[in-house]
């Protein structure tokens, strides 16, 4: 989804078919039409959530419930084919929305995506000193592999790294604003996310690790 | 009122249909009739086809003709089947494209029509029954079916005139029976060991959101499997290795299945075994312990998709609330016992396992038709999809036990100048290279408008959406053009294909309204014999001469005409009867009942 040339976040919008306050993005809570998507909408707006690398996944989760009882295409099963195809077009949204926001990486990809539009790609190479870094995470997983070592100080040195690495991109993404010429501020964004790409695979072949040695 | 929506469960060995009553969800029967059919389907000599119990009874005195378990083979290719094809009694060969054949009287038949004749039975009887036209179901499949297996479960339904509104996966449709009845919520396993499939879907049930976490499984593991093993078993310990001709292999399988059933109340059974062309027959005795240790592997092998399935939803055997047992081979003591075990509580079971699928399917299909909205369903996709990439590397675009509806778009380009169109290779699988996944088809792109090599950037979204099947939409973003996709499926039926067989169900409509009829009179014939010779002696007391004489002629015809081919005829010949001794019939109830009016009160 692209950003729109305006930051405004459209809380008092107006229902497309009863021009009633919307609460909502997607669909109006008085006369449960479902609403077309607007310019300014992404992925933090349908959720209602403020547009920021740090996530409250609680709100998300109970807005998720809450809009997918509301858009999901089982119970629009006898609407009008227009109503029909909205509704699986933005429950297909809620779900892939979800997905991308839980993901420290993709919801940062997201975010930049979103504040600097033209830029080739979100992530950029992690710099030799994190690889040097992270190379003794990956000889110990090595040695748990081979049942040589307890697996768990690494998974919790992977989480402390993971948190640190949250810290300072959430930090630096307050600072970005969108009209703004900040080309250093979004360089650092992009190498803390190849780090954190780099981290989360870490990560993922902990768990698998863990979960194969359980 | 509600638009009507039932509910199939298209089993391998046995189908049914429900429907959401006022009293509550319940398999589709009445007077004398039930939905409940067995997935069999006999051709005779004389070119009539036969569906269901009918089928059933021929399949020792026909076993070259009768076929059953064909739901194995829908969406797959010759390739696919480990098992050897030359086990079956009945012929099955290759396709022209990656498919199955089954051959029946010089013509070769698709699995998905030989699906669509009993789901035309079921429709037909659903309808007797129901007295309303029967157009729209939801229908069950395995959750581990891919794409091209689902797609001819709706092509099946299709052929046999039905809109398969929803092709719901068979553990959900039991979560949905069971979370609605027992009202539960938290972290459920559904243990699904059907004829031809084993599932296990792990769910979590919310107040109102009822959401698939994982499933895993296997669409070539089920009751058949556990049989053959069975009859290994005894041609190895009766039959010392002999090779088996079709109906002896057919009487071992019946002797196997009703072995399986017998020893599931008893620790021992004794047995007749007769099979005349192999010149056997004697008694054996089987026991218990003899049938776990030849299925246990089998067995051991479920545990280890409850154990992948888990994994997948980062869950521990402990962290589950209840576990629902769901297929008829869930009736087997070692199967409860270690799934027991395994999650250390007993499993649920008081839903009948053999109905919960239909039921939940109905509930759904009740759902949809908008009768109901306490609750929401969120599937998932089993398989991974994606793409054929350089190197015929399999590149995935949504992944396994993602949420569905679910959407993954990727941007191709062409690679020479002018080029109109590309053609994408569809695999669903979780392997690293292609070949080792299920190709689904070739979507062919055409309309990219002529560009130097590279320039078009062709958004190309797929999307799966609440029945596990995929749709694909292609544009060139530049010009904004839509492209057009040609889907050539690898296993399936080409949409030409689907429509003929629809033509061709039509015509065979008729004769086959007819063939049920026939079957159905000859049994109400056979009845009326039955009784008449029952009552015979009585009859000089309430007949005249004449009268006795025109019966008994009839009863001559009517014998002749039950066997014969006529339906119209037999049915008017036993209405005729109905006449005839109708005061016959009267006198014998006023006998009968003057004889118990006349009891003495005391005797009450």
């Amino acid at each position: 989804m692209k950003r729109s040339g305006h930051n405004q976040h459209h809380n008092h919008d107006r229902c497309q078919s009863c021009a009633a306050e919307l609460k909502h993005r997607l669909y109006c809570d008085s006369c449960e039409k479902l609403q077309q998507l607007g310019k300014g909408d992404d992925y933090f707006t349908i959720f209602g959530h403020p547009r920021r690398f740090a996530i409250e996944e609680p709100v998300v989760d109970a807005a998720f419930d809450e809009l997918l009882l509301a858009l999901h295409p089982d119970l629009h099963a006898t609407a009008e084919p227009q109503e029909q195809a909205l509704s699986v077009e933005h429950t297909a949204l809620l779900v892939e929305a979800k997905h991308a926001l839980f993901n420290p990486y993709l919801r940062g990809k997201y975010l930049l995506s979103l504040l600097a539009p033209d830029l080739g790609s979100a992530a950029a190479k992690p710099p030799q000193s994190f690889l040097v870094q992270t190379f003794e995470l990956q000889e110990a997983l090595d040695q748990a592999e081979a049942g040589a070592t307890p697996l768990e100080p690494t998974q919790t040195a992977i989480l402390d790294l993971q948190k640190d690495l949250e810290a300072e991109l959430n930090e630096q993404f307050d600072r970005l604003t969108e009209d703004a010429d900040q080309p250093e501020l979004v360089r650092s964004i992009q190498v803390g996310l190849g780090k954190l790409k780099f981290l989360l695979n870490l990560k993922e072949r902990a768990q698998e690790l863990a979960k194969n040695l359980s | 009122m509600n638009e009507l929506i039932i509910g199939i469960d298209l089993g391998t060995t046995n189908s049914m249909a429900a429907k959401v009553f006022d009293t509550g969800a319940e398999v589709i029967e009445g007077g004398g009739l039930s939905t409940h059919t067995p997935s069999v389907v006999t051709f005779l000599e004389d070119g009539s086809r036969l569906v269901g119990a009918a089928a059933l009874a021929e399949r020792v005195t026909h076993p070259e003709s009768t076929f059953y378990s064909f739901k194995r083979f829908m969406g797959r290719g010759a390739k696919d089947l480990e098992e050897d094809l030359s086990h079956l009694p009945f012929p099955v060969k290759p396709g022209e494209r990656e498919n199955l054949l089954l051959w029946a009287k010089g013509q070769g038949y698709s699995p998905e029509e030989m699906s669509s004749f009993v789901l035309a039975e079921i429709k037909a009887k659903a309808e007797a029954i129901l007295g309303q036209p029967v157009k729209k179901a939801v229908i069950t499949v395995p959750a581990y079916f891919d794409d091209g297996q689902r797609q001819a479960t709706r092509d099946a339904a299709e052929i046999a005139g039905l809109e398969a509104v929803r092709i719901l996966n068979e553990p959900t449709a039991a979560a949905i029976a069971y979370g609605l009845e027992e009202k539960s919520r938290g972290k459920v396993v559904v243990y699904d060991f059907g004829g031809g499939t084993f599932d296990v879907s792990v769910l979590e049930l919310k107040e109102k959101i009822f959401k698939v976490l994982s499933t895993h499984g296997d669409t070539h593991l089920g009751g058949d499997d556990l049989d053959q093993l069975l009859v290994d078993h005894l041609t190895e310990k009766l039959l010392f290795g002999k090779t088996l001709d079709p109906a002896s292999r057919q009487g071992l399988k019946k002797v196997a299945e009703e072995i399986k059933i017998a020893l599931t109340a008893s620790l021992e059974t004794s047995h007749q075994v007769h099979l005349p062309s192999l010149e056997i027959d004697q008694q054996f005795t089987f026991t218990r312990a003899e049938l776990e240790t030849a299925i246990r592997p089998l067995v051991d092998k479920t545990l280890e998709h409850i154990g992948l399935a888990l994994k997948a939803a980062n869950l521990k055997p402990q962290d589950i609330g209840d576990v629902v047992l769901v297929g008829g081979s869930t009736r087997i003591p070692l199967v409860r016992h270690l799934v027991q075990q395994y999650f250390d509580r007993p499993p649920h079971v008081r839903i009948n396992p053999d109905q919960v699928v239909a039921i939940g399917a109905a509930i759904q299909g009740h759902l949809l038709a908008g009768g109901r909205r306490d609750f929401l369903l969120m599937d998932v996709i089993p398989l991974s999809l994606g793409l054929e990439t350089l190197g015929g590397t399999f590149s995935k675009l949504i992944i396994k036990n993602s949420s569905i509806p679910a959407k993954a778009t990727e941007i191709f380009s062409t690679s020479v100048d002018n080029q109109t169109g590309i053609d994408l290779n569809i695999f669903q699988g979780e392997r690293e290279f292609v070949k080792d996944c299920r190709k689904l088809g070739q979507f062919k792109l055409k309309g990219i408008p002529p560009m130097p090599a590279g320039l078009p950037k062709v958004e190309v979204s797929f999307f799966v959406d609440n029945n596990g099947l995929l749709s694909v939409t292609a544009k060139e973003q530049r010009s904004g053009v839509t492209a057009e996709i040609d889907i050539v499926p690898t296993h399936g039926l080409k949409r030409s294909e689907v429509s003929q067989m629809i033509r061709d169900s039509y015509e065979q409509a008729e004769s086959d309204f007819s063939q049920r009829n026939l079957v159905e009179f000859r049994a109400k014939a056979q009845a009326i014999e039955a009784g008449l010779e029952k009552a015979w002696p009585q009859a000089p007391r309430y007949l005249s001469a004449e009268e006795m004489a025109a019966i008994a002629a009839h009863r001559i015809e009517l014998s002749s005409l039950a066997q014969g081919q006529d339906p119209g005829r037999l049915k008017q010949a036993i209405d005729k009867m109905g006449d005839l001794t109708r005061n016959f019939a009267d006198s014998l109830l006023g006998a009968a009942a003057k004889e118990a009016l006349s009891e003495p009160k005391d005797k009450i």
